[in-house]
């Protein structure tokens, strides 16, 4: 990797702090058949495979950048599946159900956002007739 | 290119670059979701422009786009005070949107005529993406024309289109705060 | 009101289905359809259409099987089957 000391200590100092919700992102381990996600064919494969795919892609790129994932169990195993430390799944349910740090602050820009422009969509909307 | 075509080029990225800004502002809160993703892809183009331009003039001076773009203090830019208010209300956003494209119409057209052919060449390219912002403009321009609030905002902002070059206002300052911020925690000439 | 979106790949290939947009008007279907079937230059051209403008069509009838209306419509192979076995018998009771 390119770059200062300092830069790259932003760098790692970034993947540290993502790594949680980056393992989070896919969602829990779900088995496919029982997402809605996947049976009304919004996604387009089961969660934790999703999850294996992205592993096996960016930790790779990752560890040959000379970066470290701050979970010291996470490593491919013999069967060619990645094994890490269970996510917190609920810390993802809390926040996505609106109760996370930020979930408030997220939600009341929007609510004064869609107010405000509640005029906009009104006369949008009554000249399509 | 002489240095007088070298700052009338850095005022037109300037003002691309400050309003690109300003337009990626609505990301997440534009009063339709298509609305969202138009507005936002026209962010992103006015910063291309403004990236497009900045390189133009760096290989001029011998400099880097990044440098002209970022490393100079807010009162160097040469943006006019259309571009550099926050103006999170939809019909201010629109009277903006529309004066700027108008002027910045006429603008690329005398830039195709430069004897520079890198100039001209570039400021065809430029306009071609820009007739969908003209389109976009066009559109919503239609929908509003009647609506007081609208063409109050107008009213109110065409004095500001070439105004403020040489004197900007604390909201740049704050704009400039923001999009410098990471580049600044760094020492100055640190390469990105 | 709703626009259907159709996106040509390449100069040459037949439109395709891509999927919808919600517009006030035709100016503001055009734009949102270039922006969401477009803008990473995923197509040539678009079709831009009312929905109200499409007409449906799904309810062919075959009440008597009309296979002759169709390529695999007859089928000769058993026909074929028969007359061979006439054809042979018939030999056979001439050379008898």
């Amino acid at each position: 990797m390119n770059g200062t000391d300092a830069q790259r200590e932003l760098v790692q100092e970034a993947v540290t702090r993502w790594w949680g919700p980056l393992m989070q992102f896919h969602g829990n381990p779900i088995p496919k058949d029982e997402d809605p996600m996947y049976v009304w064919r919004i996604k387009s494969q089961g969660n934790e495979e999703a999850r294996q795919q992205f592993l096996d892609g960016y930790v790779p790129q990752i560890w040959e950048l000379g970066l470290t994932v701050p979970d010291p169990k996470l490593r491919k195993n013999d069967d060619g599946v990645w094994e890490y430390t269970e996510p917190d799944w609920d810390e993802l349910r809390s926040v996505v159900t609106g109760h996370g740090p930020k979930s408030q602050d997220r939600l009341d820009l929007r609510r004064r956002a869609r107010e405000n422009s509640a005029w906009v969509r009104s006369i949008v909307l009554a000249r399509a007739a | 290119m002489n240095e007088s075509e070298a700052r009338s080029l850095l005022e037109i990225a300037d003002d691309e670059l400050i309003l690109g800004w300003r337009d990626s502002e609505w990301t997440g809160i534009a009063p339709l979701l298509e609305e969202d993703v138009a507005f936002s892809s026209i962010a992103q183009n006015e910063i291309g422009h403004a990236r497009a331009l900045y390189e133009l003039v760096a290989r001029e001076r011998g400099t880097t786009a990044d440098e002209l773009a970022f490393d100079r203090a807010p009162n160097e830019y040469r943006n006019s005070r259309l571009v550099e208010l926050r103006l999170l209300d939809w019909e201010k956003t629109i009277a903006r949107h529309w004066l700027y494209e108008q002027a910045d119409a006429e603008r690329l057209e005398r830039l195709k005529r430069s004897d520079n052919a890198e100039v001209a060449g570039l400021a065809a390219k430029i306009d071609r993406e820009e007739a969908y912002h003209r389109m976009h403009a066009k559109m919503w321009f239609d929908r509003l024309e009647d609506e007081p609030r609208f063409t109050a905002a107008v009213d109110e902002l065409r004095p500001l289109l070439d105004e403020g070059r040489d004197e900007h206002t604390p909201e740049l300052g704050e704009l400039w705060e923001e999009m410098t911020m990471v580049r600044r925690s760094q020492p100055a000439g640190t390469t990105w | 009101m709703i626009y259907e979106v159709f996106r040509q790949e390449r100069k040459g290939q037949p439109f395709q289905h891509a999927g919808s947009v919600e517009a006030a008007d035709k100016a503001f279907a055009d734009v949102y359809a270039r922006e969401q079937y477009g803008r990473r230059g995923e197509s040539t051209a678009l079709w831009i259409v009312p929905r109200e403008a499409i007409v449906e069509v799904d309810d062919f009838v075959d009440e008597l099987n009309r296979n002759y209306h169709r390529v695999d419509g007859y089928s000769l192979k058993q026909k074929l089957k028969e007359a061979r076995e006439r054809v042979g018998s018939a030999l056979v009771a001439r050379d008898r």
